[in-house]
């Protein structure tokens, strides 16, 4: 989905949103580079590492969902595919489907994939979104996770923080 | 992976848990929650390890090993020390295949010989126990006391021996044999037994009073070897209960986690993964 929207600032912003087959990240969560499936992967601005909802709220399911999310974080660590001003977000979907049981077992995993997560984005944002609720309600979590989207707080690293010092360079030229 | 990763062989007749355990320790190794076992090299294929650690996690039996299967765990781990593994995860056929066919499939020769350690599985509802001269005379129709037969006709002549049939410590011995024959020397290898599905033995005193009781054969062959053998028993439930009957309630009780465990030769609770601890580090 390519689309062109306005804030409430007036700045028109161009999304371009990737919907991709699962398979890849099948792949990737087994093993192959995060960059040989998804080469494109390091011109992203923002992640969205998605906790399926449904799964989490089985008993049979919820550990392989938290594995799986745990598993396309570390394979976004090794590709370094993330640039330092990207962003990263935890976004739990179908939140609606979960129980109060499954809300606590989660809130407990939540922090060993924030804390992973946090190693690719200090500020690492996380969602509870139901865009489509099945008892028919307005959408939850949605609204919010639009609003980081779309939001201008990009990661920027010091300027100088990863420049050698010149004192040790091999020579010093002026344009 | 580095290039002198340990191989650890674990061997075992068909189903008696040796996939089951694999699957177990590969959602540890990724459970930020367990910090016995932690993954130091996140790269390389994981489908296999992925199959096998989901299910577990859902508490699904898994299916037998293909017999053609060259898979396994190959990583780096830290287990409060850091090991480069190999672990292959090869079809119990294979080892069948040596006992009852006399025959080395080359690639449990090639485990073999790679081996530092080995890891024998067995299963307390998979045993054959042996049966002594006298029960066998009487299940034959003859009396040992008075040497002849208690009934006017005539018994039957003996069966035909076959390894097939044969009980499982002295299928295990020759197994034993014939692998520690090739496996590379360079001092004693460790060669833990691991009694899977504990918790079908659990109330026994410890796994290695249910080894003395159960399988003596193959505990003294194994104690009686300190020049080449260094030995050690565990008690491991990978899934913590039996399956299918229990997997409502196993996944009550929680993640992979909360319901595997291990004991050691004295009963005393340790790590899933102290039986692969054990045979690297001793």
């Amino acid at each position: 989905l390519h689309t062109r929207v306005a804030i409430p600032n007036g700045t028109q912003i161009e999304l371009l949103f990737t919907d991709i087959t699962g398979e890849h990240f099948e792949r990737i969560r087994e093993g192959v580079p995060l960059l040989k499936r998804l080469p494109w992967a390091e011109r992203v601005d923002r992640f969205v590492v998605v906790v399926d909802g449904d799964d989490l709220s089985k008993p049979g399911t919820r550990e392989v969902a938290t594995t799986r999310s745990r598993r396309l974080l570390l394979a976004l660590k090794e590709s370094g595919a993330v640039a330092g001003t990207a962003r990263v977000a935890v976004a739990v979907t179908k939140a609606d489907k979960l129980d109060a049981s499954a809300i606590e077992w989660f809130a407990e995993r939540k922090v060993g994939l924030l804390a992973l997560a946090r190693e690719l984005d200090e500020s690492v944002a996380e969602f509870m979104v139901a865009a489509r609720p099945e008892d028919g309600t307005e959408p939850t979590g949605l609204d919010l996770l639009l609003k980081w989207i779309c939001s201008d707080d990009r990661n920027v690293p010091g300027p100088d923080a990863a420049l050698p010092s010149y004192e040790r360079a091999f020579a010093r030229v002026r344009a | 992976l580095n290039g002198d990763a340990q191989t650890v062989a674990l061997l075992g007749l068909p189903r008696t848990g040796k996939s089951t355990y694999l699957g177990a320790l590969w959602q540890l190794i990724q459970d930020p929650g367990d910090d016995t076992v932690t993954e130091v090299d996140v790269a390389g294929d994981r489908s296999y390890l992925q199959f096998l650690g989901e299910q577990v996690a859902k508490a699904e039996e898994i299916e037998r090993t293909e017999f053609e299967s060259e898979e396994g765990l190959r990583l780096t781990v830290d287990f409060r020390g850091i090991a480069h593994l190999s672990i292959p995860d090869m079809s119990g056929e294979l080892l069948r295949q040596l006992i009852e066919d006399r025959y080395w499939h080359e690639h449990l020769l090639a485990v073999a010989r790679d081996a530092r350690a080995v890891l024998v599985f067995v299963h307390p509802a998979r045993l054959r126990l042996p049966i002594s001269i006298n029960a066998a005379k009487q299940l034959a129709g003859g009396s040992l006391a008075t040497g002849k037969s208690s009934t006017s006709t005539k018994a039957p002549p003996p069966p035909e021996f076959s390894p097939d049939g044969a009980c499982t410590a002295a299928k295990h011995l020759d197994g034993l044999e014939n692998v520690l024959e090739v496996t590379r020397g360079g001092g004693p290898v460790r060669v833990g037994l691991v009694v899977s599905a504990w918790d079908l033995a659990d109330g026994e005193p410890t796994p290695s009073e249910w080894i003395a009781e159960h399988l003596p054969a193959l505990g003294h062959m194994l104690a009686h070897h300190e020049d080449v053998i260094e030995t050690t028993v565990f008690g491991v439930s990978a899934q913590g209960g039996p399956l299918p009957s229990e997997q409502e309630a196993l996944l009550a009780r929680g993640d992979v986690r909360d319901r595997a465990y291990a004991l050691d030769s004295d009963g005393s609770s340790v790590a899933l993964a102290e039986p692969l601890r054990w045979a690297i580090f001793g």
